[in-house]
């Protein structure tokens, strides 16, 4: 007779006793004090799951977007800054790596952050084109074995604390967009403006600043003829693990709400007792399964060489990101003063859930993903 | 050094609620969970692993779901484990538990030390581990708060009794009941725990004739107890007041307390 454990149970209840007895009570300091929770990550290595989706070769356990979703919805609920960090390492720079890098690059990147002992960010934005790929103004000119990388990057989530970032630019010896690893200690690096964000403080985000950075070749993971499509496609991934921390804010900020609202009376009723509030907190509920339903869904979906598509990647990211904003501003309500006070976890859910809107493109620029995409398909 | 450790599914108790009405524990919608001692005797039984070698493997007996405190404990860094499960296990009481977890530890072979939690916090009878050593025919430790010294073949640890401490030296194979003031239990890492539950993971599922035993000698048959009933007990609060000047209330007090045998 052969059975064995739920691995979906199994894995979330292992997160939640990690939450509630590691993650949660230093949640608030982070945010308080704007520190990157460098602590987490050294646990999310010690317990194997920054290697969560690294091929074993390298050490890690090889599993893929759905049980990174499952972690990050419950770090999420916790600390949102601290499911932010854990998602660059999971769903996007490593990711790039593994796909495109050579073997190189590969062995000596990927068993040291399975490790722990480097984390990468990810360089997108830049002060004049925002998140537009098109036009990216950081560039690589080829010099012998190496390419030199002039520029600057905003807005970097882990852009102070980073050891290896992952830089978008322009090649200029064949004009494509692509992506190339730069290291910390590279010459003419530099970290600029250090972000003073209303939410999500943890996340080190911070300026990047390129004077002539010599970066060998080999660091080289995207460039060339459909670089922008392979570039499109690792984004459909990124996009369900970030909709994961907004449901996992959501679900946060609700299970507080209706645990308040059976103990907190008004005249002698608790507050679910009154008719007009069961209202929100079902519209509450009702909004948390949709966004539930739909990122599990896109986080199966692997048609696309193992990434969900265009659609549901950003149709998910939009309904939990505008989702958890809605949810986290009931939750207020229902709270009333206690809310606003700094005393109870939902200002704290509301101002990351805000954030969440933000990060990895905002949901206009997705809605335009989503429109590329009808304007494509067959009616 | 091979060792095993008896590990419990029970009810988390954290979440507990009892209906008011009938007074018993509302079951539905309660999390099974390794029983908090058990947890203290497996990071102990991977504490002298790391220290000396060997391997640990848990044995638990329970309905199939106790295979979930199975998979946690191979995702804590066990080798190995055994979920024995049987209808005919179902309703056993302490003696016929032990009785089973004999007959698993038997079948396995050979060990050097089993380890065991001090007490289920379903049942807290503290019972099964010092009668499972009883059957194996093996010196016990129970009550264990510190694991001074292990080797191939001797143990030394410290025992909590009612006015201090003991410092039991004993030769291996023993059992040793182990309490929370141990150690901290490691959290499972996730890597391995996805691992256990795979079809290949190393988990074994006994019945009661893998084992060699027949149905009358397991479960509430092979039980010398029965528990007829459970209950919450009704606390009934009774004011007194005492009247008086402060000396003969006072007074007053400390013969109430003695008459009622309080102090």
């Amino acid at each position: 007779m052969i059975f064995r454990s739920d691995p979906e149970k199994m894995l979330r209840r292992s997160i939640q006793r990690l939450v509630k007895e590691k993650i949660i009570p230093d949640a608030r300091k982070w945010d308080r004090e704007c520190q990157f929770p460098f602590e987490n990550m050294k646990r999310f290595a010690e317990l194997g799951i920054l290697g969560l989706r690294i091929p074993k070769r390298y050490g890690g356990s090889e599993r893929g977007l759905f049980e990174a979703v499952i972690i990050l919805e419950e770090i999420g609920k916790a600390d949102a800054s601290s499911a932010v960090n854990l998602h660059v390492q999971l769903n996007a720079s490593p990711i790039y790596l593994i796909l495109y890098g050579n073997e190189e690059v590969r062995k000596r990147f990927l068993p040291a952050l399975v490790s722990g002992d480097i984390l990468f960010s990810m360089a997108q934005t830049e002060p004049e084109v925002g998140s537009n790929l098109n036009d990216l103004r950081t560039t690589a000119r080829p010099e012998g074995s190496h390419y030199i990388v002039n520029g600057t990057k905003t807005m970097i989530t882990l852009g102070s604390v980073a050891d290896v970032h992952l830089v978008y630019l322009r090649f200029e010896d064949d004009n494509s967009i692509g992506c190339l690893l730069l290291e910390r200690d590279t010459d003419g690096f530099s970290v600029g403006k250090k972000e003073d964000f209303m939410g999500l403080r943890g996340l080190g985000t911070s300026e990047l600043i390129f004077k002539n950075c010599r970066v060998p070749k080999d660091n080289v993971l995207i460039k060339g003829a459909g670089s922008l499509r392979k570039m499109l496609t690792l984004f459909n991934g990124t996009r369900v693990g970030l909709a994961s921390i907004s449901l996992g804010i959501a679900k946060g900020a609700f299970e507080e709400t209706l645990r308040y609202s059976k103990i907190r009376t008004i005249s002698g009723k608790p507050l679910i007792s009154l008719q007009g509030l069961q209202w929100k907190l079902a519209d509450m509920a009702i909004e948390i399964e949709a966004m539930r339903e739909l990122i599990y869904k896109a986080s199966k979906d692997t048609k696309l060489d193992g990434f969900p598509n265009e659609f549901i990647s950003s149709a998910a990211k939009i309904l939990a990101a505008e989702g958890a904003v809605k949810i986290t501003n009931m939750a207020m309500d229902l709270f009333g003063g206690y809310g606003y006070s700094k005393e109870f976890p939902i200002e704290r859910y509301l101002r990351e859930a805000k954030g969440m809107l933000y990060v990895g493109g905002t949901t206009d620029v997705l809605r335009n993903a989503i429109g590329t995409y009808l304007k494509r398909s067959k009616t | 050094m091979d060792i095993i450790v008896m590990i419990k599914q029970v009810p988390d108790t954290t979440d507990i609620e009892i209906d008011p009405k009938t007074g018993n524990l509302i079951r539905s919608g309660i999390e099974g969970i390794i029983n908090p001692y058990d947890l203290n005797a497996i990071e102990a039984s991977l504490e002298i692993k790391e220290r000396i070698g060997g391997s640990v493997t848990v044995i638990s007996m329970g309905p199939p779901q106790a295979i979930d405190a199975i998979t946690e404990a191979i995702g804590m860094g066990v080798d190995r484990g055994i979920l024995l499960t049987d209808r005919a296990f179902a309703g056993a009481d302490t003696l016929a538990t032990s009785f089973t977890l004999g007959k698993a530890v038997e079948k396995l072979g050979s060990y050097d030390l089993i380890l065991c939690g001090y007490q289920a916090i379903d049942g807290d009878t503290a019972q099964v581990g010092p009668q499972l050593a009883e059957y194996l025919n093996i010196p016990q430790i129970t009550s264990v708060t510190k694991i001074e010294k292990v080797t191939e073949n001797s143990i030394i640890a410290i025992r909590s009794v009612e006015d201090g401490y003991e410092r039991v030296f004993s030769q291996l194979p023993a059992l040793l009941t182990v309490k929370r003031e141990l150690n901290r239990p490691r959290f499972v890492r996730v890597d391995r725990l996805l691992s256990a539950c795979e079809e290949k993971a190393p988990i074994d599922i006994w019945n009661a004739a893998d084992i060699g035993v027949k149905a009358f000698q397991v479960g509430m048959r092979g039980s010398m107890t029965e528990v007829i009933d459970v209950f919450t007990p009704k606390f009934k609060r009774k004011g007194k007041i005492l009247k008086g000047s402060s000396k003969d209330v006072v007074d007053k007090l400390l013969s109430e307390l003695k008459e009622n045998n309080l102090i």
